[in-house]
């Protein structure tokens, strides 16, 4: 009887662990669930073109995503190509655990040259390159244009300046003729998806006032400078002062403010093209709008870079292939087709997929998009920043002193 | 006339508590027949017009959750299983016998839940890398005995205390085994906590995320909890389909739990006349 | 010195303890090594702690993590012995009850948590929606956003999520109370209140000792609700301990000092436990 049982278990055991076993020389790539069909196609173009070489392609989700690179790598056992955003490119090469690849993609005859600058400074650290761009964007002013018209505003022309911009967002403002509630343009400032949210939406009304949180060799803290503070106060009264934003401002991210934007009650958002198709599938009914996001009168505007980088870690098994690969997939064409957005590769914008005329806007802006500082520390920095603008938008003490704590904090940082 | 006081006390708190525990869930279930125009409407939509099918469509028929359902079923036996198998014997030890140590070892059992799992999960890695149990089913089931074991035991443990001494004493007397009294008179009694406990495992395991988001990266490992996050993109969640899958993953629980309520109420007096 | 001598409890709880052996005293380890080295391996001695401690926030963060947890675990006590005592009457449809109440603590942790932010929402949320209808405010509420009602919320969602455990481990206890019990006290006349008084609650006595260290465990490691519903907005209005730790870690990349913070959590988890299980000794021998 004993026996019978512990034969059982140990069949058991064996079974379940023999499930599923891939093998060691399969060259492994992390793509995002969203790309995995893609990716999948990609991945057998790219076998048939070199037949030694046999890829695997597994999806990762978005939520956690971060948590389960660093779990990789920290632990050794990796795979050889990754997808991330380029926001994470630098912390993760920071770690001394990403291959530098400069040279061999040179080698392996990726142009360099067709890929936006700004995206390649995302994937920057210590002089050396430490990613491979493949998707670009940057934020625009996206509104609706029926909420214009209602408002007696010209819906062929969003504001251009700051001035021009306060002012439509207070003539938004208000019941419209249905009796709906209006809010002119949607703060961003709480829910789950932060800091991240609010950086992206804030940071550049900083920028464009020649502010910043950082100075531009990322040393000097510059959060509580004149410029910046007026730019975050821009930011903050939207909220504070000329009530143009929504009372559940504290707790929207973007996806909370695309949800107002598409019930009409929030006119104006800036979001990327990807929001456009969000939008216009749920609320098919809206008649969109695009506008370059306003800057203050005689500057130009500003915006951070967002996309997406391939990396290599520097255990990764098949180095060489993946290296193949990372180059197989930085052609333009490719590109364009992988995106969820804009390629970073500059040719690849003249695809028919872009050519779409409401996308113009985000093409613009795309000239202006800065990377995040490349600084290991960001991610804290940013976390800082955050923490003192919810308690400026929570009027617990005013942007100036909300900006000089966050500056005393973040100079602390730096120091360790 | 006392009786009806009696009535009265008891369904009024109840139909609360019910209404308190399933609204929100409700909620979830009405969004999954939403159409995504009228998820989110100011002021809100109580139901929806027309009801779709939609969602259950794409979560069924062209997404992964069938797949995960299944993997999420083996995991959670198993883990369930094993960890109940460790647990009696373990509880039984607690609960009857007083050693040296006896404090400590409780304590030591718990160690595993100590630890925050954002510290735990690096070393755990390559703890199971070096067993060749990444993506393996086996793999899954061991780490989430970290999370079940611990309860288990303590749980039983209570529960065995529970059962009075002499009838144990007396099948001692009479000539059983140790092992003997543990299966023929105690585990009878504490048929109730057994199953209080399989639920809390099975739960525990079956809505489980970051263990499983590190340590299963093939789709033929990957459970449901994962599947969930899958109906996310960089910029949106596909609510109706979460909420649909949720339904999903939910509703069998409390199916399995509706048809076990026959053991629920074995208690003492059954196993009092077996013995 | 035979293998006789040890007790057959030694014997019993031997399996579980090298199981579990093997699973966490490399993780132990190696989290205590990651707290006294730097990120290139190097020893730092008390460092990370030093900088872990030394946050501005530490303190509001001490204090909200107390709220959470004591809030918490007497919540989901209070609604879980109520709902585990009721579901143990007699009453039609009590098997459906019984389903139906555990539907919250089956609802996926993730899930629950965006609903709940969901039907918070100031603006589209349900719970607003419906107090003005029926008039009991005029005003929508911030609830997650004003820094008076963040917590409360929080802990009641967690207090939903968790009361079902509570409910179904007090009805299992319940089962092995002996009807004799109660008849010899209804003889006597005695009210509902005296039969819970007198009957049920010193005979779940063990069962909610352990109950209630187990709550204050997972309410102490419990970040999902939070991290997902306020990430702890607005201000570090809602920020705890663990969900600091989660986001040095995998957010920061500072292993070091998210190790740190782990040991002294573990340090201060460990006191909570030799104390409770003091108290809890001592009880048992009077």
């Amino acid at each position: 009887m004993k026996r019978r049982t512990k034969m059982l278990v140990t069949g058991l055991a064996l079974l379940l662990s023999q499930a599923a076993h891939a093998s060691g020389a399969d060259l492994v790539w992390w793509t995002m669930n969203w790309n995995e069909q893609k990716a999948k196609d990609y991945a057998a173009e790219f076998m048939k073109e070199n037949p030694g070489i046999n890829v695997r392609v597994e999806a990762n989700v978005a939520g956690g995503l971060q948590s389960r690179i660093l779990v990789a790598l920290q632990s050794g056992s990796t795979p050889d190509l990754i997808d991330v955003q380029n926001g994470a490119n630098v912390p993760l090469a920071e770690t001394g655990k990403l291959e530098p690849l400069r040279d061999r993609l040179t080698a392996a005859g990726v142009k360099f040259d067709d890929i936006l600058p700004a995206s390649l400074d995302t994937a920057t650290y210590n002089g050396q390159l430490y990613g491979l761009p493949f998707q670009a964007e940057a934020h625009a002013l996206i509104y609706n244009k029926g909420a214009f018209k209602e408002a007696g505003l010209d819906p062929e022309k969003p504001p251009q300046t700051w001035a021009e911009f306060v002012d439509a967002a207070k003539k938004l403002t208000g019941k419209n003729s249905k009796g709906q509630q209006v809010y002119g343009y949607g703060v961003s400032g709480g829910g789950a998806d932060q800091p991240g949210n609010a950086l992206f939406r804030s940071l550049p009304f900083m920028w464009m006032n020649g502010g910043g949180i950082l100075g531009p060799d990322n040393k000097e803290v510059i959060i509580n400078s004149p410029a910046s503070v007026e730019g975050v106060k821009l930011y903050v009264d939207l909220f504070t002062t000329y009530k143009v934003s929504p009372p559940s401002t504290l707790e929207n991210d973007s996806n909370a403010l695309r949800r107002l934007f598409q019930v009409g009650n929030v006119a104006m958002i800036p979001g990327a093209t990807s929001d456009i198709e969000r939008i216009r599938a749920a609320a098919p009914d809206i008649e969109l709008g695009v506008g370059p996001l306003p800057h203050p009168e005689g500057k130009d505007p500003a915006v951070i870079l967002g996309g997406w980088n391939f990396i290599i870690p520097k255990d990764a098994p098949n180095k060489d292939a993946a290296i193949k690969l990372a180059a197989f997939m930085s052609k333009p064409e490719r590109q364009a087709v992988y995106t969820t957005t804009f390629p970073a590769a500059m040719s690849g914008l003249n695809d028919k997929r872009f050519a779409d005329p409401i996308m113009d806007a985000h093409k613009e802006m795309l000239e202006y998009a800065r990377p995040q500082p490349t600084i290991p520390q960001w991610g804290q920095i940013g976390q800082i920043y955050y923490n003192h603008l919810q308690e400026a938008l929570l009027q617990s003490s005013t942007v100036q002193e909300a900006m000089d704590a966050a500056a005393t904090e973040i100079k602390t940082l730096l120091s360790q | 006339m006392k009786d009806s006081r009696r009535t009265l006390l008891i369904s009024l708190p109840v139909a609360i508590l019910v209404i308190v525990a399933v609204f929100p869930f409700l909620w979830m279930a009405v969004s999954a027949f939403k159409p995504l125009s009228q998820l989110y409407t100011i002021p809100p939509q109580w139901l929806p017009d027309p009801p779709t099918l939609a969602n259950f469509k794409n979560v069924l028929f062209e997404s992964n959750i069938p797949r995960y359902f299944v993997n999420s079923l083996i995991i959670s036996i198993g883990s369930t299983f094993l960890a109940l198998v460790f647990a009696v014997f373990a509880a039984y030890g607690f609960a009857r016998f007083d050693f040296r140590g006896r404090s400590a070892a409780l304590a030591f059992v718990l160690i595993g839940q100590l630890l925050p799992t954002a510290t735990v999960i690096v070393p755990l890695y390559i703890v199971l890398n070096y067993l060749g149990l990444i993506n393996t089913y086996l793999g899954l089931i061991l780490v989430y005995l970290i999370l079940t074991l611990p309860l288990s035991v303590w749980m039983l443990t209570g529960y065995f205390r529970g059962i009075p001494k002499e009838l144990e004493d007396a099948a001692i007397i009479d000539g059983a085994s140790q092992l003997g009294v543990l299966f023929r008179i105690s585990l009878p009694l504490v048929t109730p906590g057994i199953i209080a406990v399989t639920l809390y495992s099975f739960v525990a395991t079956w809505n489980e995320f970051v263990f499983a988001l590190s340590f299963a990266t093939e789709k033929e490992m990957k459970t449901l909890p994962i599947g969930l996050a899958e109906f996310s993109t960089e910029f949106d969640t596909d609510w109706g389909a979460v909420m649909a899958a949720s339904f999903v993953m939910t509703l069998p629980i409390a199916l399995i739990f509706l048809v076990m309520q026959r053991m629920f109420v074995s208690g003492l007096m059954s196993g009092a006349t077996k013995g | 010195m035979t293998l006789r001598n040890i007790s057959p409890g030694v014997w019993f709880i031997l399996p579980t303890m090298l199981l579990l052996a093997a699973l966490i005293v490399y993780p132990m380890l190696s989290t205590a090594e990651l707290s006294v080295t730097d990120a290139n391996g190097a020893f730092s001695g008390m460092r990370n702690f030093n900088v872990a401690i030394s946050a501005p926030s530490t303190r509001l963060i001490l204090f909200n993590t107390a709220y959470y947890v004591i809030g918490s675990v007497v919540f989901q006590l209070l609604l879980g012995i109520l709902a585990g005592i009721l579901l143990n009457q007699h009453f039609a449809g009590r098997s459906l009850v019984r389903s139906l109440m555990l539907i919250p603590w089956v609802v996926p942790g993730i899930v629950a948590a965006m609903t709940w932010a969901w039907m918070f929402h100031t603006d589209y949320g349900i719970i607003n929606y419906m107090l003005m209808q029926v008039g009991i405010i005029s005003e929508p509420i911030g609830w997650l956003t004003n820094p008076n009602t963040v917590m409360p919320a929080l802990i009641a969602v967690n207090a939903w999520k968790m009361f079902p455990f509570v409910a179904v481990m007090v009805l299992a206890g319940l089962q092995s109370v002996p009807e004799e019990l109660y008849e010899a006290v209804r003889v006597d006349g005695a009210s509902f209140w005296h039969e819970i008084w007198h009957i049920m609650l010193p005979q779940l006595r063990p069962v909610l000792v352990s109950i209630t260290l187990l709550l204050t465990i997972w309410a102490l490691d419990g970040i999902t609700i939070i991290y997902s519903i306020t990430g702890g907005g607005p201000a570090n209005r809602s920020m705890i301990f663990p969900i600091q730790i989660y986001v040095q870690a995998f957010e920061y990349f500072e292993f070091n000092r998210a190790a740190a913070l782990s040991v002294l959590y573990f340090l201060f988890i460990s006191v909570i436990i030799v104390l409770y299980m003091r108290v809890f000794a001592a009880q048992e021998k009077d």
